[in-house]
């Protein structure tokens, strides 16, 4: 049976997997479809538009009088209508007689053909003649399809972390339990889970027997007979308690989601309407002023992480999270309902002030709800939420922009931070909360400053990643998109990119550097691939293709360093006894830190020396930052340690 | 555990045919994109041949004011394309100083900046064509695209049912397998032969062959 032999989850994820791409491919057909009936015609309408535009001018250079064979220039103009417009693939002007006088490009057979007359003195006196280019149809097609294929795969995850929604309610619980139990069967084990109903009568009634047969052994001592049960017990399981699998720290994964996707839903119309906002005679130039609520919100949510962190365990975690989105909500709802620039920073620093909170929650939910041996698993659950949120958010978020309106859609983010809310008040355990440990969240920070080898991994390598990512992905890529003319639609498929390089690639490197004892030269190759990448692409970085390979770059070069960074400062925490959750604490507060900078600086540079220079100077200090972390590696010896001591803190990859 | 398992189903049909139909929606705005980028490069032509003319002339020291050709060149331009309403040339305080048709002619407007040889815009090309031919696009997309969203979500939804209900009935059978010794897997059998034989065997060393009678 499918449902118990691959588990019931699995089976259902595969199972919707499969009929949302197969619904999906109908709708990428129907695409296809629509494209064919109704874009390109309008190629052909363009077509016949130059057409005109070019006959004109020939017309009235024949009706001045120049001879049909005497027009001087035609080739080059044609050449360059034909440069212009790329879906021509030849131009040329006929005489009376049909042969080409002037060919440009070529007119390759197949190919749709569209003719205008040249008129002079109220007769026809030449043709011009257009073929379009049946690769450029078809390019345009793709193109429209590789969007389908972004929106398919935004509405694939989405699905797949609504049904995760779902299947962390009570009811899927009980078929887990079933599933469970079956699964023990076919095993040949005979055990039953804490607080299971009764599904097996004879199971039951085995159980029963033999927890009387025990009793009555024990009662009056008979040793032989309590080693054969006890036996009897480790061949079959039998009288076995199972605690079942623990659903608690999956429980805080819907409600993250969606309060990230809030978030993200802003990343690529915030910029824009920062700019509409802005006071043109400020103080601030137009490039910092964009920056600004960016910057403020990344260093609220920096500095906010120790303490909010001590201040979630006290209030609980499920309070800390209500409270915290609804901060955010409001925020949210602030942000779309003002028109003044200084009102707009303060709602953003509120929504700031809520995404702190709710991460520390979460995280600590997370933490505290899962046995040892699942943290790493209950963890990576929380990392999946909030990549997947960064991946499906920047589109959505710019389509609603693009259709509705920017304030609509941060009245969207106001919405799905109040259904997290919801979410976490229906699902998260209601916990007393407690005083948080001597200390506070500061607790070894100060031992963790003079920790060796922390340095050089912090500051070059940590520090300058989150950098980059903030400074150009949340800032100079949507700023530079919006100013070339790109939609907001446009600049969220683009962000994309990122995201999903993380989610393809994060576990691959991870397994890779581990399994090669490289972690440290994993960070600092990927260091380099992200800095020297976007370095060495920033002369071309005009357009959306180039920015989109800028994008891949940093994504591989972040994937390859993220998780052997972890592992590093795990192996540095462990080294120093007594600081290890202040190395932890300092690494997290070190990476917001970069992520409050990036924009910060990205601007600053911007506004003085603009986007070119801006891009290849953090790119160069990225890459920098690598090398001198790679040279203070070579002066240590290497270290590799068991891949078993994961960081505990594995949520920082987020 | 029946109402259970349909509940489910019926949330996860929900989630399909409504994911899907987002994912459409999202198609249909993203076809719109297209069409609008197809639809506007059309005038492109015509705003670059009217800013050339004006480029060149002021790069010869004609200020914008001055040209006095550009009216007939902008209605020239107006009348390859039936779709434009209005074209005109504006300075950089936006003041509109050619125009070959009424400055307020309603549609979607279009602008391309005039620049001088250092760069630096001073005016624009505004062009103002039929919104209608947006919206007659939007339409046909609508009518093109919509019948495979209907279908694509119905389907979703409809596999949704039918396969979790296949998932279901087979953990209904798995159920009842589980609730009947005879049927259970051979080494669930064998377990429970052997705790049955080990604690007949115990029940007899306790109290005699009586209380064994389970075996």
């Amino acid at each position: 049976m499918i449902g118990v032999t691959i588990g019931l989850r699995a089976a259902i994820t595969i199972g919707i997997t499969a009929i949302l791409l197969l619904a999906l491919a109908v709708v990428g057909w129907g695409v296809d479809h629509a494209v064919d009936r109704v874009v390109a015609p309008q190629i052909a309408l363009k077509a016949e538009s130059v057409g005109r535009s070019a006959a004109g001018l020939v017309s009235r250079a024949l009706e001045a009088g120049v001879p049909l064979d005497g027009l001087v220039g035609v080739e080059d103009y044609l050449g360059g209508l034909r440069r212009a417009h790329g879906e021509l693939a030849g131009i040329a002007l006929l005489g009376p007689d049909g042969a080409s006088l002037v060919t440009e490009g070529a007119l390759p057979p197949g190919a749709r053909l569209v003719d205008t007359p040249v008129v002079a003195q109220g007769a026809g006196r030449a043709t011009l003649r257009i073929a379009i280019d049946p690769q450029a149809v078809a390019a345009r097609t793709d193109a429209v399809l590789i969007d389908v294929g972004f929106i398919g795969l935004v509405a694939l995850l989405m699905a797949l972390e609504l049904v995760a929604l779902v299947i962390g309610t009570r009811g899927a619980a009980a078929l887990h339990a079933i599933e469970e139990r079956l699964r023990r069967l076919g095993r040949g084990r005979l055990g039953r889970q804490a607080g299971e109903s009764a599904l097996a009568p004879a199971l039951d009634a085995l159980h029963a027997r033999h927890d009387a047969l025990k009793a009555r052994a024990k009662a009056i001592r008979e040793r032989r007979a309590l080693h054969e049960l006890q036996a009897l017990e480790q061949r079959t399981g039998v009288a076995a308690q199972h605690s079942g699998e623990s659903l608690a720290a999956e429980a805080v994964r819907p409600a993250l989601f969606l309060f990230m996707l809030a978030e993200e839903l802003t990343r690529p119309f915030l910029p824009r309407l920062v700019q509409s906002l802005a006071p043109r005679d400020g103080l601030l130039g137009i490039d910092v002023a964009i920056s600004l609520p960016i910057v403020i919100f990344m260093g609220i949510v920096a500095l906010c992480q120790l303490p909010f962190s001590a201040w979630s365990e006290r209030l609980g975690r499920r309070r800390g999270f209500v409270i915290g989105a609804a901060l955010a909500a409001a925020g949210h709802v602030g942000a779309a309902s003002v028109d003044s620039y200084v009102l707009f920073v303060a709602a953003r620093s509120l929504a700031a002030f809520g995404f702190a909170l709710v991460f520390v929650s979460a995280q600590g939910h997370v933490i505290e709800r899962s046995r040892p041996q699942q943290r790493a698993q209950g963890l990576a659950g929380f990392v999946r939420a909030i990549m997947v949120a960064a991946v499906c958010g920047p589109p959505i978020g710019g389509v609603i922009a693009d259709r509705l309106g920017d304030q609509t859609a941060f009245f969207a983010s106001a919405g799905l931070a109040v259904a997290a809310l919801l979410l976490a008040f229906v699902f998260l355990p209601a916990d007393p909360g407690h005083a948080p440990r001597e200390g506070g969240a500061f607790a070894g920070l100060a031992g963790a400053v003079r920790a060796p080898r922390l340095a050089p991994l912090l500051f070059g390598c940590a520090f300058p990643a989150k950098f980059l990512l903030a400074a150009l992905s949340f800032y100079l890529l949507p700023v530079a998109l919006e100013r070339q003319g790109y939609s907001a639609a446009d600049i969220g498929r683009l962000q994309m990119i990122y995201p999903i390089i993380m989610v393809a690639c994060v576990p691959l490197f991870a397994a890779l550097a581990d399994r090669l004892k490289a972690r440290a030269a994993f960070v600092a190759l990927g260091g380099l691939v992200a800095g020297g990448g976007v370095l060495a692409l920033a002369p071309f970085s005009a357009g959306l293709w180039p920015l989109a390979l800028i994008l891949v770059l940093l994504g591989l070069g972040q994937a390859a360093s993220i998780a052997p960074q972890s592992a590093l400062v795990a192996e540095i925490a462990l080294a120093v006894p007594g600081s290890s959750a202040g190395v932890l604490g300092l690494f997290r507060l070190v990476e917001r830190l970069g992520n409050a900078a990036g924009p910060a600086v990205a601007s600053v540079m911007l506004a003085g020396v603009g986007f070119t220079m801006a891009l290849g100077g953090i790119g160069a200090m990225v890459a920098a930052g690598a090398a001198a972390f790679a040279l203070a590696q070579r002066q240590r010896p290497a270290t590799a340690s068991d891949p078993e001591d994961e960081p505990e803190d594995s949520a920082a990859v987020a | 555990m029946t109402r259970t398992a349909l509940s489910l189903i019926l949330v996860f049909a929900l989630v399909v045919g409504a994911c899907v139909a987002c994912g459409s929606y999202f198609a249909y705005v993203g076809l719109i994109a297209a069409h609008r980028q197809v639809l506007q490069s059309r005038f492109d032509i015509s705003m670059e041949r009217v800013a050339t003319a004006a480029e060149r002339a002021a790069s010869f020291g004609i200020a914008l004011r001055a040209q006095t050709t550009l009216p007939t060149l902008l209605a020239d331009e107006a009348r390859l394309d039936p779709l434009v309403r209005g074209i005109a040339v504006r300075d950089e305080r936006g003041e509109t100083l050619f125009a070959n048709a009424a400055t307020e002619a309603t549609g979607v407007a279009l602008r391309r900046p005039i620049r001088n040889d250092l760069g630096k815009a001073i005016g624009e090309v505004s062009l103002v064509y039929d919104a209608a031919a947006l919206e007659q696009g939007a339409a046909e997309l609508r009518a093109s695209l919509s019948g495979a969203a209907m279908a694509a979500t119905g389907f979703g939804a409809l596999c949704t049912l039918i396969v979790g209900a296949v998932m279901a009935l087979l953990l209904r059978r798995a159920l009842h397998r589980a609730a009947d010794p005879a049927t259970w897997p051979e080494p669930a059998r064998r377990a429970l032969a052997d705790a049955e034989a080990v604690h007949a065997k115990v029940a007899h060393t306790l109290e005699g062959p009586a209380a064994g009678g389970a075996a």
